[in-house]
Formats: structure tokens, sequence, C-alpha cells
């Protein structure tokens, strides 16, 4: 409720929060508010294949931010793309962020060996490329929304659980820790009430990173032929075909997509800055 | 420290070992080489001829034991597709990747770190807000999309600078290195930035948060009302303190520059481990891909204990696990 | 600045503007090429991969050469002939020299098929063209090569070997990479090769054929399309392959590039599963379960190709740079028969054969192709989607990397069987010689006796079986050639592979270079000159 009332006495966070919101709504119903729907092949045709903005399809549709290569009404597009977008990072973000979390504050607070191996495991994660990562689950799994959550879930979850860590051993160094364990209360507690708290700020500034950096991530497994199936571009794909077609003038078909991705990670951002501003105790004046 | 270091450096020699055996595994599920290499229209008994060369007809696990005895003395094995030491080719190439690497990491930290801290000190001014908008926009543009149109717009808008590959290359004080020539810097400059804009974002944030951390503490506070300068509070007060996370962070990232230049080397073609890498998964050359992890892997492994070690002398809160109890 | 970028036209107009800053005058004497890959080795024998035996054409010559249509033109040899069923003889050239000076003689001959069959560790060897052939020499000029059963296509399989000088027969591939070893008889010499990087070549003053222009030639390696194109605008290169197609409207526009362009022999195809067994998942009813594959009804084949709108893919995914296929060879390339015609886009006659067939109500499919290996093959699976959908087969596309899906469309299926019911894959010649593809693609497998090794959908038939054994084994070549235009026309209209298109290849240069070019998609540089 604090929180509540402090967005709204931040103009930047009520803005960029207000974009998030129309944002998550315009993916959400895409399909009740998008003129076609991107996915059905059987009405999508390469004859309407990069038509300029305002241009008209063969069945009567106009497109207001033209076509695609593949004859994809690009607002459609733009609209299922951002669903598939913000699904991934969202997802893979949540469940990287759950094991990192778990990892990293049961590494800060056992300590010893325990600490010692997760860090290694974590080593260990840090140094795979995401790419080969990629490659390998999708060479074993096949394409797919799913297959990419999981690969990015892979990525990333070891940088949350580093930084958790990193910001918990600080916090348990701290003289007031050693007063919390006198009071001999449940290590649940302690962890949830002592360490978690004060890792938050430090894990929002990597969340939101992390969630505009595997929007990019995704982009790039398209751009490098894996990632979501060609037929269900998300913005990434969308991004990396439509560059193609750069030189010979077709500007839409990248330009729009990577405004609103931007516009998309842009706002994440911001709202994730001015949160954890908010959240963090010591910057509330 | 010692006792630190060489428990560190043990644990280091099974991480490795517990890497190579799950790469092995895991690039064994893949694809075929022989598929990529023999060309189809070869006699049939081609392709048995080169999985029995390869030595693929054997098990897995005897594969990797042969390629572990090998490993021991030295030996990571031969390129399936160039049929010479995986090594050194990756010797050949490393050169490259790190200059690429080095000239990013310098132009993330000259550009990121003074703009973060002036942003964090004057967290509401409109000069930070710039910045940190900029700072957005450069984790907000995917690297290979910014890759293509920092080509359209100097190469071929402008025509300032060549569009991909390695300059001349120059030695200087033993090292040959395309930074010392001015062709080299020429072809250094887009890809080098590119490769850099995510982190000089990253660093900006980073150094940015940390400021606005730092500043509202207490002891800043007395700092200021025994009457020290804002210099001398930056110097002596800030920096410490935000030097940790951002240490660590760069540490970690110069790792990844080496390791994940990948994308920005197959755009501009510099020859670097990125573009080695990249061909060699794109063609199951599994040798490379194997000698190419593991290196990755011992780097990170290195990087990370000198990231400790830097933190306990900046920090002596944090005291080195291995001096514990 | 953002309005141009907005606008299309303002765009091209700054690069217009950007291209003139950029002209510098063309230096005659040293040429510098961006090829998309780039050479494994430097040794013309270590692996038989079309950019390395393009780039081996440039130092070393082989006793029969083809041009750029594969038409076998004289080489090292100067004519050949049978002289029995088993016996070619060939005339070798005489006065010329290697580039270490050695005289070129028969000895030379017999010392590289020796080498070239047997270099440890390759990858893929040449010894498919040098087993089971005996090398005889009758004097320092005249070679004999017989094989033990009547062979037609000894020259074809002598057009593939690089003639290497005697003294280093015993050299390693190494030895070839670094230069120690490099001596050949073609056109430009070696001077020097960085592996990523660069690619040195120095003109042959002694060469025996036509002299080139270059002083010297640097090749580059520069993978990505768009990065090649905007490296020959630029003015970093004065030659590039394989334009990208969506870069070439562009690129026609501009002055100062020219643009050569040829149908290539490379086809892209679909293979259709048209076997009982095994059931595959990737064919289901509308419910969801996997059904016997519907292709083995010639009927549901036909309505494939029929839907398939070949000139849309041509001009609206290819941006012109493809040409509507029918069989394996394009329009004046060895093999073609004249009686077949691509299919034409008629969706209403697709449907009719479907219900025809039985499948009134379309069915569920998957569709697989690589990503990245051909030109627009991603969006050439996507547009045959929606075709196939149109006509009520409910299609998805499944693409991967190449390393991948050759695994899985040779053996990904239970007992090491093709995997995919529907894929998509290309195809070229490299041979020259006529009867190679039936022999891959279309004879029913026989392992054992090297028929049908790309045969992954059970396509047979015994008479085209016959017609491609026999071919193969006249050594009249104009009687191989009818069986050869016999077995495609019958194997083409029972749609043992649906064809789609044949690629056009590309090419670009700076104003004052020509090039010379045919069905061969792949480079040679000594076919770039300086225009008179």
């Amino acid at each position: 409720m604090i929180a509540l009332s402090a967005i709204r006495t931040r103009p930047t966070s009520y803005v960029s929060g207000l974009l998030i919101a129309i944002i998550a709504i315009a993916a959400v119903f895409a399909p009740l508010i998008a003129p076609t729907d991107p996915y059905a092949l059987a009405t999508v045709s390469i004859l309407d294949g990069r038509l300029a903005p305002g241009g008209e399809m063969l069945d009567g549709t106009i497109a207001w931010l033209g076509t695609d290569g593949a004859g994809r009404d690009v607002l459609s597009a733009i609209l299922y793309g951002l669903r598939t977008s913000l699904t991934v990072a969202i997802s893979s973000a949540a469940i990287a962020l759950t094991i990192g979390l778990i990892v990293g504050l049961t590494a800060a607070f056992y300590g010893g060996r325990l600490d010692t191996i997760l860090m290694r495991v974590v080593d260990i994660q840090l140094s795979f490329p995401a790419i080969l990562v990629a490659l390998v689950l999708l060479a074993l799994l096949g394409k797919g929304i799913d297959k990419v959550i999981i690969a990015l879930a892979i990525v990333q979850w070891a940088l949350y659980a580093r930084t958790v860590r990193a910001a918990a051993m600080v916090e348990r160094r701290k003289e007031y820790f050693e007063a919390v364990t006198c009071l001999e209360l449940s290590n649940t507690r302690i962890i949830w009430r002592h360490l978690l708290p004060n890792s938050v700020s430090s894990l929002i500034v990597l969340a939101t990173l992390q969630t505009a950096h595997s929007i990019s991530i995704e982009a790039t497994l398209s751009f490098l032929g894996v990632g979501v199936p060609i037929t269900e571009p998300s913005l990434g794909s969308l991004i990396a075909n439509g560059f193609d077609y750069i030189l010979s003038g077709a500007y839409w078909i990248t330009f729009f997509p990577g405004a609103m991705l931007l516009a998309t990670v842009a706002a994440i951002n911001i709202f994730g800055d001015q949160l954890r501003e908010i959240i963090n105790p010591r910057l509330a004046k | 420290m010692f006792a630190f270091v060489l428990r560190r450096g043990m644990q280091s020699v099974v991480v490795l070992f517990v890497m190579s055996l799950i790469v092995f595994s895991m690039i064994n599920l893949v694809g075929d080489p022989v598929d990529m290499l023999v060309n189809p229209e070869s006699l049939p008994d081609e392709i048995e001829r080169v999985r029995r060369d390869f030595g693929l007809d054997q098990p897995v696990y005897v594969q990797y034991w042969k390629f572990l005895t090998g490993a021991l003395s030295g030996d990571l094995g031969n390129s399936f597709v160039f049929g010479r030491p995986a090594l050194t080719l990756m010797a050949e190439r490393f050169p490259a990747t790190l200059e690429l690497a080095i000239c990013a990491l310098i132009i993330a930290v000259t550009i990121g770190l003074p703009l973060g801290v002036y942003a964090g000190l004057r967290p509401d001014g409109l000069g930070a807000r710039f910045i940190m908008g900029l700072s957005v926009l450069g984790i907000s543009i995917p690297t290979f999309w910014l890759g293509l149109m920092m080509i359209i717009v100097f190469s071929v808008i402008l025509g300032w600078l060549p569009v991909s590959g390695r300059g001349e290359t120059a030695v200087f004080l033993g090292i040959e290195s395309s930074m010392f020539t001015l062709d080299g810097l020429k072809h250094l400059a887009m890809p080098a930035t590119n490769l850099a804009l995510f982190k000089i974002a990253m660093v900006m944030r980073l150094a940015r948060a940390g400021t606005n951390e730092v500043m509202a503490q207490d002891f800043i506070r007395f700092a200021r009302a025994k009457g020290l300068s804002s210099r001398r509070i930056v110097r002596a007060h800030l920096m410490p303190n935000i030097l940790i996370p951002i240490v660590t962070v760069v540490g970690i990232e110069f790792g990844t520059l080496i390791a994940f230049a990948t994308v920005t080397e197959s755009i501009f073609a510099w020859p670097g481990l990125g573009k080695l890498v990249i061909d060699a998964i794109v063609n199951l050359d599994r040798p490379i891909v194997v000698a190419y992890l593991l290196f990755v892997v011992a780097l990170f492994l290195v990087l990370n204990l000198v990231v400790d070690i830097i933190y306990a002398v900046l920090d002596p809160r944090v005291r080195l696990q291995g001096d514990e109890e | 600045m953002t309005k141009s970028i907005l606008n299309p036209r303002g765009f091209l107009s700054a690069l217009a503007v950007g291209f003139a800053f950029s002209t510098s005058p063309l230096m005659a004497a040293d040429l510098t090429v961006a090829l998309a890959a780039e050479p494994t080795s430097m040794d013309p024998h270590y692996q038989n991969l079309t950019i390395n035996n393009s780039m081996a054409t440039q130092v070393y010559d082989a006793l029969v050469l083809q041009d750029v249509n594969q038409k076998l033109i004289p080489g090292l040899a100067v004519s050949w002939t049978p002289v029995d069923d088993r016996t070619w003889e060939f005339k070798l050239r005489p006065g010329v020299k290697f580039h270490n000076g050695a005289a070129f003689a028969a000895e030379d001959v017999v010392a590289t098929m020796k080498r070239a069959a047997n270099v440890p560790n390759s990858p893929s060897s040449f010894g498919t063209f040098i087993k089971g052939k005996t090398f005889e020499v009758v004097d320092d000029l005249t070679l004999r090569v017989s094989t033990k059963k009547p062979y037609p296509f000894t020259p074809n399989d002598m057009s593939r070997i690089a003639i290497i000088d005697s003294a280093f027969v015993d050299a390693t591939t190494e030895d070839f990479n670094t230069g120690k070893a490099s001596f050949g008889t073609g056109p430009f010499t070696f001077s020097k090769w960085l592996p990523g990087d660069v690619l040195k070549l120095t003109r042959n003053e002694a060469y025996w054929g036509k002299a080139m222009e270059w002083d010297s030639v640097t090749v580059r390696p520069i993978g990505d399309g768009t990065t090649r194109s905007a490296a020959l605008i630029a003015g970093d290169v004065d030659f590039i392959e394989r334009v990208a197609p969506s870069d070439l409207p562009n690129l026609e526009k501009r002055s100062g590039v020219t643009i050569f362009k040829s149908v290539s022999n490379r086809l892209l195809y679909l293979t259709l599963h048209m076997t009982d067994e095994p059931i595959k998942p990737y064919v289901t009813g509308h419910d969801g379960k996997p059904i016997v594959s519907p292709f083995r009804d010639i009927r549901v084949r036909q309505a494939v190709s029929l839907a398939i709108h070949r000139q849309a893919i041509a001009d609206r995914v290819m941006d012109g740079l493809s040409a509507p296929a029918g069989q394996f060879s394009p329009k004046g390339y060895i093999g073609y028969s004249a009686n077949l015609t691509p299919d034409g886009y008629d969706p209403k006659r697709a449907k009719e054969l479907l219900a025809e067939a039985g499948y009134k109500d379309g069915f569920k499919l998957t569709i697989h192709g690589p990503a990245g290996r051909y030109s627009n093959d991603t969006r050439i699976l996507e547009a045959i989607a929606q075709m196939l959908s149109r006509i009520g087969i409910e299609t998805s596309v499944e693409t991967m990397p190449a390393s991948v899906f050759f695994k899985r469309f040779s053996r990904g299926g239970p007992n090491k069987t093709p995997e995919f019911t529907v894929a998509m894959s290309g195809y070229a010649n490299g041979s020259g010689e006529p009867s190679h593809p039936l022999r891959i693609f279309i004879h029913t497998k026989q392992k054992a006796r090297g028929y049908g090794p790309g045969n992954r959908n059970g396509y047979s038939n015994a008479k085209v079986d016959k017609l491609i054994e026999d071919g193969r084994a006249s050594m009249d070549i104009a009687v191989g050639e009818k069986a050869f235009i016999q077995a495609t026309d019958i194997a083409m209209r029972e749609y043992a592979l649906v064809p789609i298109h044949h690629e056009i290849a590309t090419w670009a240069a700076r104003d004052g270079i020509t090039y010379e070019h045919g069905a061969l998609d792949s480079t040679f540089i000594h076919n770039v000159r300086a225009k008179k």
C-alpha cells in the first residue's frame, strides 16, 4: 500500500507503469485487438508480402503498419509477437529468479562447503555460452516457445544466484545480523525476513536488466536460426527477419517491431528503477 | 591467502573434469558430424571410413577416455573440419578476440563509470535523466541489430569505417595486434563499440545504483558534515564502496566479452574465437566446441578467483572462505 | 536522419550519396574478393567440399577441366578417348611447369592419385573418384586409366582431382596450408593463407592458359550476406558472390555496381514419404492421431506440387532469384529433359485430387527443413506451409540447424530410417555427370552397390532402376544420356520428389569488372576479368 501511494507521487513511474499496463493488456488481448491472425497460415499469403504501411491486402484489410516478407500484417504480428516475447522473457526470468534466489540464499546462509559447491556450479553455468545451451536444448527438444523459455532460464539463473549471494553475504557480515541470529529465530524466518529483503534492491536491478536482456537474447537466437518457430514470430524474430529487407527500403518490417521492443523494454527498465528506489528503505527520505 | 588459492585451484580441476564430462556427452547427443563432412556424392563406404578415422564408431565412453588421456598430455584433439589441433586453431584466433574484448572493456569502463557516477550524484538532474535514458536504450537494442545498423550508417552511408575483418597488425612490445595501426583501429572501432554497448549501459547503471546507495548512507553525511570536499568524498568514500559490485560484474563481463563475442564476430567477420566456435557449432566440429568450452570454463574459473581476491582486498569485511575456521 | 530512414526513397538516396563518397578508382592490378564461405584447407586433396574445390582450381589444374556449365574441357590433358570398353587414354599437355619450376608429366598424375585417395583424417576423401581405377603410364605425355567394368565417367572423375608435383606425394596437409608444398600449375600461385581472415594469391606468370589481369588477389570470407553487400558498396572489396536476395534491388539500382546472374544447378525440392511403414508422427488426422502417409498416393503428391505457387515464391520470397523447376537440371544443363515443365499453380485441381484420394477434409502435417543452409530456406518453407494450408493440409513448419537436420533427415527415425514425412532439401550436381542425381536420389536404395544413398522417401521403380544402370554401363555417352532422360521423365511424373526451384546464382562487382558465369554457383576467381 505504501508502495502504491509512492507510485502515485512519482510521475515517471506512473507513466511507465501505465505504459506497461497498456502493453500487457495489448499482449493479453492480442487475438481480440489484432486485425488479422498472423499465425493462421491458411489466411496469410506471401502475395501480400512487403506491403508498405497503409497498403491494402488481398482480402481488403488495410495493413496500417505494412506487411512483412511472409505477408503478415505487421501490426497484428507485433501484437502477437509481443505476447510471445513477453511470455518468454517473463517466464524465463521468473524461473531463473526462483532458482537463483533459492540457490543464492541457501549458499549465503549455510556457507561452508555447501556454499562452495553451489558457487562452483554457478561458475560452471556462467561459463556456458547461451547460444550453445540453446542449440543443444533445441536439438534435443525441437523448436518452440517452451524450449526457448527453458534455455533462457538455464542461461540466467546463475546470475541471480550470484547476485543474491553477494548481497546476502554483505548483509551477513553486518553487525545486526549477529544480533538476529542470537535471537534464535528459525532459519526460514531469518532468510525470509532478513537476508531476502536486503537482496531485493540488487535483484530488481538485475531482473529488469535481465528481462530486457532475455528479449534481446531471444531475438539473437532467432537471428542465428534457432528460437521460436518461423511461422509464429516473436518481436525478436520479426526484427531479425525484417532486417534483411532494410537495404531494399522496406524499413517497416524491422522498424515498428523494433520500436515496440524498445518501448516495452524501456518501460520495464524505467519502472524497475523507480520501484527500486521506492522499495529500498535506505533511499526513502 | 595461499591456502585459499591452492584450494580453489584444486576445486577448479574438479570443475574442469565435470565440465568436460558434461560437454562431451552433451555434444555427442547433437547431430552427426559425418553428415556435415562427407560429400553426399561419395562412395557408400566413405561415411564408415570417416567415422572410423575420427573414432566416432567407438562408444561415447571410449571416445571420452581417449579425449581425457589426450587432454592430460595437453592434446585436446584434432578439428574434424580443419584436421589441425584444436588448441593450435584456438591459439591462432585468440589474439583477435582478446584485443576486441580489451577494447570493448576499455570503452565500457571509460564511458560507463564517469557517466554512471555523475548520474548517481545528481539523480534528479536533467543530465542524469538523459544518461539513464541512454543506458536504457543501450540495454534494449539487440547487439546484432545495432551491429547491422552501425554498418549501414558508418560504412554504407558515411563511408567512414570498413565493414568487416581485422585490419593490419603491427608488433609493439612483442605483441602483435591490430591495436597498433591506424587501419587496425579503424577495423576495431565498430565491432568493439558494438560489443561494448551493453557493457557501457551495465557499468553505468551499476555505478549509478551504487553511488545512489552509498551517498544516502550515514558515513557520507558525516563526511559532508566534517566539511570534506565533494571531490574527496567521491574519491575516498564513494569509489571504494561502489567499486565492489562493479569489479565483480566487470570481471565476469570480461569473460563474457571473450566468450560471448560470437555474435559480434560473425556480423563483422572478425577472425576471432567466437567466429571459430560458431562455425564449429554449425559444422559440428566437436573437438573445437569441446576445447573452446573447456577454455571458457577455465577462463571463468580464473576470473572468478581474481575477482574474489580483489573483493577481499577492497572490502576487508568479506573474508576469503579458504581462511575461515 | 530519422526522416530519411523512415522514407525508403530518402534512405536510398542517402545510401547513394554515401557510395559516391566512398568510390575510389579501381586498382586494376589488385583484386579483392569477398566469398560467403572459406576453404577448410589449402590442401586440394583434403576434403571434397565445394569451396575447397573452387579455391583449388585457382592454384591447381586437373587433367580435365569443367567450364561454367560443367561441360568438360581440356586441362592438363589435351584429349581423352576410350580405347576399349574399360580403358580411357589421356594425352597430356606438353611444356607445362609447376609453380616451383618442375616439369609436368604422367608420373605426376600417378603420384597425385596415390596421395589424393589416402589423405590422413580427410573428412571427405577424393578416393571416391580414384578407387577402382588403374593408372598406367604409356609415356611422359600419355596415360591410360582403366576400370573393372565399363565406366563412361572416368573423364568426369578426373576433372575432380587437382594435380600436384610428384615431389610432394608425401607432403602433409599442413605443408599445403603453409605453402611449403602448394605448387600447382594453375593461373595463380599461393602466397599466404590466414584461416578465417585472408587468402592471398599472386599471378602465375608462366601459366599455360590465358594469363590473368590481376597481379594479386585477396580473398576474404564474409559470411553474412548484408555485410558482404555493404563491403562492396563501401568499396572494401571489388567483387562478391551470393548477393542476398533482399539486397539485390538496392544493388541493381546503384550506379557503379554490376550484377551477374545465372540459373544455377542448385535445386530445392521436397521429399514426400511414400511407403506404408513406418507410420510417422508428422502426419496426423485432425484429431492428432498419426495416420499412414497419404503421400503413398500419387494424387496426393501431385496435389502438393500443384498447390505450390512456384512463381510467387520466385517473385515474393526470392526477389526474382529463383526459376521454377520441374526436374533436377535447369535448361541447357546436362541431363535436362525437354519433355518436362514445372507444374503450374492450380489449387482447385489440387483440392480435387485430395478429395479423389479420400482426403476431402485434408490432414495435419509438419514439414521439416534446415535453417540457413539454402538461400531463404526457412521463408520458402513458410510459404509452402501457407500454400498447403490453403488446400486443406493444415501445415506447420519445423526448422533446425543443418547439422541437426541432416542427421534426422537421413536416419533420425526408428532403426536409423529417415525421420521426416515431408522435408525440404537441396541438391547441386558437383560432378557434371548426368546420372549423378538419378543414382543418388531416384534409384531404389541399395546401399552396398552405392545406389540410392539419398533416396529417403522409399521411391522405387524397377524400370527406372534398369534405365539408370544400363545408362551407366554404356561407354557411348549419347546412349547413356537418352536412358537418363527417360528415367528422369518417369520419376518426375511419379513425383519421386517435388522440385521447387533452381536458385539463381548472383555475383556483384564494381564497374570495370566482368565475370563469366553459368550453372555453377561457386565462384571461380580466374573468371573474374577486367573489362576491356
